[in-house]
């Protein structure tokens, strides 16, 4: 898995840099956002400009995210989700849970004004 | 299951065994079950979808579909067993593309798998069920029958409609 984790004010963005969240890559996709999610943080934003697809596993992954921060009221916010992404959300009733922003600086200045 | 629920599956059955009347056989691919070659099984579905007339979006959904399907078989049925093998067959008529998945391991008929509770799923530390969910949410229909002739196996079959 290809990434980078960035932190400005107690915003964590994650850039995930592979064009599929998927089984290969899902297991350690969770383990760095179990690192990253603390209740300490005032936002998570998830870039996944890059991800074209993506399975159930890469699915629990973002999941995983929301379940760790939803009890303290820290949103997650993604960022440039593609169409078959979305596709999947959607089918998957999930979209809802999530802010949707086109780019990190936009997705930056939501978090700030949380 | 309701009688409703078993006239729906028979009309879907009918339909399947219709289509298999007039069909080309246009690929196979056999594959050890191993995570890594669901790279190649991708691959495989992408390029003979897009040949049979999909357009890339409704081919890469055809693959989720597949993909799903398989990593089920390697991870819960083989349970990451690679010296056992998954067989892939494409067929065609004029307005279908039908996946036949079919393997050796113990029968299990994801039709009967009750759809998660999404609500539940995302709330809570749900696991399992959301793969076949996406699975049969992303083809047109899904029929699943095992034979035994002299060597068991189960076949999945997953359709999806040029539309």
């Amino acid at each position: 898995m290809k990434y980078t984790i960035e932190h400005n004010d107690n915003i964590v963005i994650f850039t995930l840099k592979n064009d599929t969240l998927n089984s290969r890559i899902s297991a350690d996709f969770k383990a760095e956002l179990l690192i990253i999610c603390q209740p300490d943080i005032k936002a998570l934003i998830l870039d996944l400009s890059t991800v074209e697809s993506i399975d159930s596993s890469g699915l629990g992954g973002i999941l995983l995210a929301y379940r760790q921060l939803h009890e303290h009221e820290i949103p997650v916010i993604l960022v440039g989700v593609q169409e078959m992404v979305r596709t999947i959300m959607n089918i998957s009733q999930i979209g809802s849970q999530f802010i949707f922003c086109d780019t990190i600086e936009e997705a930056t200045n939501y978090a700030k004004e949380l | 299951m309701t009688s409703q629920t078993l006239n729906k599956k028979q009309l879907i059955n009918t339909q399947i065994k219709l289509m298999n009347a007039n069909l080309n056989h246009i690929a196979k691919f056999k594959t050890f079950t191993k995570t890594e070659n669901l790279e190649s099984i991708r691959k495989f579905i992408f390029k003979n979808s897009t040949k049979f007339g999909f357009n890339e979006y409704k081919a890469e959904e055809l693959v989720l579909a597949v993909d799903e399907a398989c990593t089920n078989l390697i991870k819960h049925a083989y349970k990451s067993d690679s010296q056992s093998s998954i067989t892939i067959e494409i067929k065609s008529n004029k307005t279908n593309l039908i996946v036949n998945i079919i393997d050796n391991s113990p029968a299990f008929d994801p039709r009967y798998v009750k759809d998660p509770n999404m609500i539940e799923y995302r709330d809570e530390y749900r696991k399992g069920g959301l793969g076949i969910f996406i699975m049969k949410s992303l083809v047109d229909s899904i029929d699943y029958k095992t034979i035994n002739n002299g060597e068991f196996k189960n076949i999945l079959t997953l359709v999806k409609q040029l539309k």
